[in-house]
């Protein structure tokens, strides 16, 4: 290893390109709402806000609906948690790709999905209405139970990935353990499991909270006035309005509350998890101070435990059913959304009914044989590919320049990691205001920039994992036999990482395919994106027509995550081989 | 070393396929003219895709751009902030009159938009006339097989979802009128009293939106009543939705075409508005959805059936009112503001 003088001049240049695009198209931005919040007027503008009784009231059902949507997810996603992180084979690659579709699938489709279940002709009244269990249909549309209910439906992957990652590393014998002393399975999962896991609770929630309350597609669909959230009169503001300053001050009330909730949430779990911080004990002799143990617990004969309620046997056979039956109701939940489209979509009526009333393929064919819409296409997939050859090499630039060892790493990395922990909406509308100015609004080149900005980070997670899984000792010895740099990537690193990028590059395109929150702030007039074209579909003509284009748009994804499992598979299988072949 | 060279093919061969799908989407040739019009969106917007921007992109060549979300509040926006994107806007007389009031438009060029047809109290300074449309109440037959009175639609009694308009235009004259003002007392308006007869029926008004919206609500079968543009209710019957209307407390307005100041094709604007007023194209515009025209030559055009069922049918005008935009110019701001308190409680 050579020594490298003051300044790490490679690994500057490695890192310099991401730095300066976060800087310019991240960091600016969002600090620019600030001065657009609070120039002029500002005092009158914040007095409007939380003076007006209308503004109060939004406020306040962001903050409630958020509360009831993230508690809701956290009760229904942690059992999935659990399972998720014991479960292995089959069964686990099941799970994961459960909890994995929908996230990849675009917001706008899964909320709109909830249009054709809970409408006056939808999934719900109509097979209620069969059933005989109700006369007339039941207004679920235009009511807080239905935005909190889509909105559950979108954070749970969310929640699930964040509890997984905590309760994998929960040793599993410690719950046998429990069984064994005589704990019932609930007094096992909230005595041990819950505390064990209260980080992973904390990162979950935080993490929902933040999304619901930055979401803006649920109440603008699903909503009525009285369900108004402020990031959707923040969008409507910026599409409809011309207070500019005001939608800027109203997203600064935005990240104000959420940081304010965020650190609630952070002091409430660490008031939660303070047993993991003992403190010192005193220095004191052991005999005097501790407590006397209680020894009559080892005397007692430890038999088969007895429950204090006799249960019968048919209950104990029924409790376990609860895990499968509890996987079948989720799994309806989450696949109900994107499994309603497809009838829908095929369906010859000229609106959302459920079931539908014939069957005919003519909104398929109107889409297809549609300028408006291949053109929409066309642009979503130019912004794709730009984006997706824009990270990739962003995030092998990166991951290059991180190398090995890094003294910084950690902050670069949450640096880095960043855009991932903003609103989207927040960071959408300061790209607006900033890219009005440079007259990047409505062009793709802003759009490409945007959906870069947000997208790197997921890119650089994959690259990273897979770079450190790149033996180190390759690229040394390949040096010591006398390769420059270049020809040590471009023989070792490069080969190795690319199924990592590979699986970066096929995210990194159907996220930006699917990307709407961006999408809708930044194009308008000349550069319709599909999630933009889809939104105004929605918005002005719930006709199956969308309901098509969504379906096409899941297709998309399944094909883009079947490609992905391959490539996985196909790296393990090979890794298995060359193991095979090595013993 | 093949599986190195079979990525780095691969990683070659992406990136030239992105290379060949941007040189396909960039390939565009130089247009002769362009002018981009703003609306509402929806059914209303695709009648006048039909009935305008078409013909009138084939008949010049120029290209025309239709674009959505056509509102006073962002005109407004445009023009002070100097970046004006829209060339030709629809507007209402309210909107109309706050975008004179504050200076927002271009004098018409009456040199080029040649217009006999039309009256002249529709010819004005910054704008063209081009329909009279007629908000109305609207029932499901399915759920009201007898008709709907207006004072019904304010009874609590009377069960049912109903929807009005996201904005208080409109909505505040007919709940006066359906409370028994006459047409001709209606102005300057009431608006408590109008909020108390809206009050009586709050709870069941589950949707406040616009036109476009309410129609997709229609036509989902997700409202029982509403007072709705009659185009829209007409499209949405079209479409198979089982509803009928009635002119009583309608209330009529007229939509104009204006100019934007500062627009970048002014030429080409007025040129298309010229074109917009002919007699053939008000009359084929009143075919795909039924608005008034204001060019008398088009009536002749049209189907005598077709011409009872407009606002400005004297039987239709009598039963109803028409909204007098110097008010809502002088009054918009205090009325939005409770307006909006008003509905989100």
């Amino acid at each position: 290893m050579s020594r490298k003088g003051f300044m790490n001049w490679e690994r500057f240049f490695l890192l310099a390109p991401v730095f300066l695009l976060l800087v310019l198209a991240f960091a600016l931005p969002l600090l620019n709402i600030v001065p657009e919040a609070f120039g002029g007027d500002a005092v009158a503008r914040f007095l409007r806000i939380f003076g007006s009784p209308v503004y109060r009231t939004v406020i306040w059902t962001t903050v409630r609906i958020s509360l009831e949507a993230t508690a809701i997810t956290l009760v229904v996603s942690f059992p999935l948690a659990w399972l998720l992180s014991r479960a292995t084979g089959a069964k686990g690659l099941l799970l994961g790709l459960l909890v994995l579709v929908p996230f990849l699938t675009s917001v706008l489709v899964r909320t709109f999905a909830w249009l054709a279940i809970l409408g006056q002709r939808g999934l719900v009244n109509a097979t209620l209405l069969s059933l005989g269990l109700i006369s007339k249909p039941l207004p679920l549309l235009f009511t807080e139970p239905g935005v909190v209910l889509a909105l559950v439906h979108s954070s749970i992957p969310m929640m699930v990935f964040a509890l997984v990652t905590v309760l994998r590393r929960i040793d599993g014998r410690i719950l046998l353990a429990a069984h064994t002393l005589g704990a019932s399975p609930l007094r096992a999962w909230t005595g041990i499991l819950v505390p064990l896991a209260i980080r992973g609770i904390q990162s979950g929630v935080t993490i929902v909270f933040l999304f619901t309350m930055a979401s803006f597609i649920a109440p603008a669909f699903l909503g009525n006035q009285r369900q108004q959230m402020l990031a959707q009169v923040i969008q409507s503001e910026i599409e409809n309005g011309a207070d500019w300053a005001f939608a800027a001050a109203l997203g600064v009330t935005l990240a104000v509350t959420a940081t304010i909730f965020a650190v609630a949430f952070s002091s409430v779990a660490r008031y939660f998890s303070r047993w993991q911080r003992p403190g010192l004990l005193a220095p004191t002799l052991p005999q005097h101070q501790s407590q006397k143990v209680d020894k009559a617990l080892l005397r007692r004969p430890v038999a088969r435990s007895t429950s204090r309620l006799h249960i019968p046997a048919v209950l104990r056979f029924g409790a376990r059913l609860v895990e499968p039956a509890y996987l079948c109701v989720i799994s309806v939940f989450i696949l109900l959304p994107l499994v309603v489209l497809i009838p829908v979509s095929f369906s010859s009526a000229d609106v959302l009914i459920f079931p539908p009333p014939g069957y005919s393929m003519r909104w398929f064919e109107t889409i297809l044989g549609s300028q408006e819409w291949i053109a929409a296409a066309l642009t979503s997939l130019r912004i794709g590919a730009a984006t997706c050859v824009a990270t990739l090499i962003l995030a092998t630039l990166t991951v290059l320049g991180f190398g090995r060892h890094f003294r910084f790493q950690g902050p670069a990395e949450a640096l880095v990691l960043s855009p991932l922990t903003v609103p989207s909406v927040v960071f959408a509308l300061g790209a607006y205001l900033t890219f009005a100015r440079v007259g990047l609004v409505d062009t793709e080149t802003g759009i490409i920039i945007a959906h870069t900005v947000l997208i790197f980070p997921v890119v650089y997670l994959v690259a990273s994992a897979t770079y450190s899984s790149i033996d180190p000792w390759l690229s040394l010895a390949a040096a010591s036999l006398g390769a420059s740099p270049w020809h040590i990537f471009r023989t070792i690193v490069f080969p190795l990482l690319f199924p990592g990028l590979a699986i970066g590059a096929l995210l990194a395109m159907l996220l930006s395919f699917d990307e709407s929150v961006a999408s809708i702030f930044l194009s308008n007039l000349s550069v319709k994106t599909l999630p933009r074209k889809l939104w105004e579909g929605i918005r002005f003509n719930t006709s199956p027509e969308s309901a098509a284009v969504s379906v096409m748009l899941l297709g998309v994804t399944c094909v883009v995550v079947i490609a992905g499992m391959a490539v996985v598979l196909g790296r393990r299988k090979n890794a298995l081989l060359k193991l095979n072949a090595r013993s | 070393m093949t599986k190195n060279r079979l990525y780095i093919g691969i990683s070659a061969g992406l990136l030239a396929a992105v290379g060949a799908i941007f040189l396909v989407g960039a390939a565009s040739a130089a247009d002769p003219g362009e002018v981009v019009i703003a609306s509402y969106g929806g059914s209303f917007q695709d009648a006048q895709t039909k009935a305008y921007f078409e013909p009138y992109a084939k008949a010049t060549g120029a290209k025309v751009t239709g674009t959505t979300g056509s509102a006073y509040a962002k005109v407004k926006a445009m023009v002070e902030s100097g970046n004006v994107t829209w060339d030709v806007v629809s507007a209402e007389s309210s909107a109309h009159a706050n975008e004179v009031k504050d200076d927002l438009l271009q004098p018409i060029d009456y040199s080029v938009v040649k217009a006999e047809g039309i009256p002249a109290e529709f010819r004005t300074k910054y704008g063209v006339g081009y329909i009279k449309f007629g908000m109305n109440l609207a029932w499901s037959k399915d759920k009201f097989p007898n008709r709907v009175t207006p004072a019904q639609f304010f009874d609590p009694a009377v069960k049912g979802r109903r929807a009005v308009t996201l904005e208080p235009e409109y909505t505040l004259e007919f709940a006066l009128l359906a409370d028994g003002v006459k047409p001709t007392d209606l102005y300057p308006l009431d608006v408590d009293r109008a909020l108390k007869v809206i009050d009586r029926v709050k709870d069941q008004i589950v949707a406040y939106k616009g036109a476009a919206d309410t129609q997709a609500l229609i036509q989902q079968g997700e409202v029982d009543m509403a007072f709705v543009p009659n185009g829209r209710v007409n499209n949405a019957i079209k479409a198979g939705a089982n509803w009928t209307y009635g002119w009583d407390a309608a209330v009529s307005d007229t939509e104009w075409w204006v100019v934007m100041k500062g627009a970048p094709h002014v030429q080409e604007a007025m040129k298309f508005i010229n074109f917009a007023v002919q007699p053939e194209q008000q009359a084929e515009l009143t075919r795909q959805i039924p608005y008034g025209p204001t060019n008398v030559d088009a009536l002749k055009l049209l189907d005598p059936a077709v011409a009872k069922d407009l606002p400005s049918y004297p039987d239709n005008a009598k039963l109803g009112a028409v909204l007098n935009s110097e008010w809502w110019n002088e009054n918009r701001e205090s009325v939005k503001t409770r307006w909006n308190t008003y509905i989100m409680q």
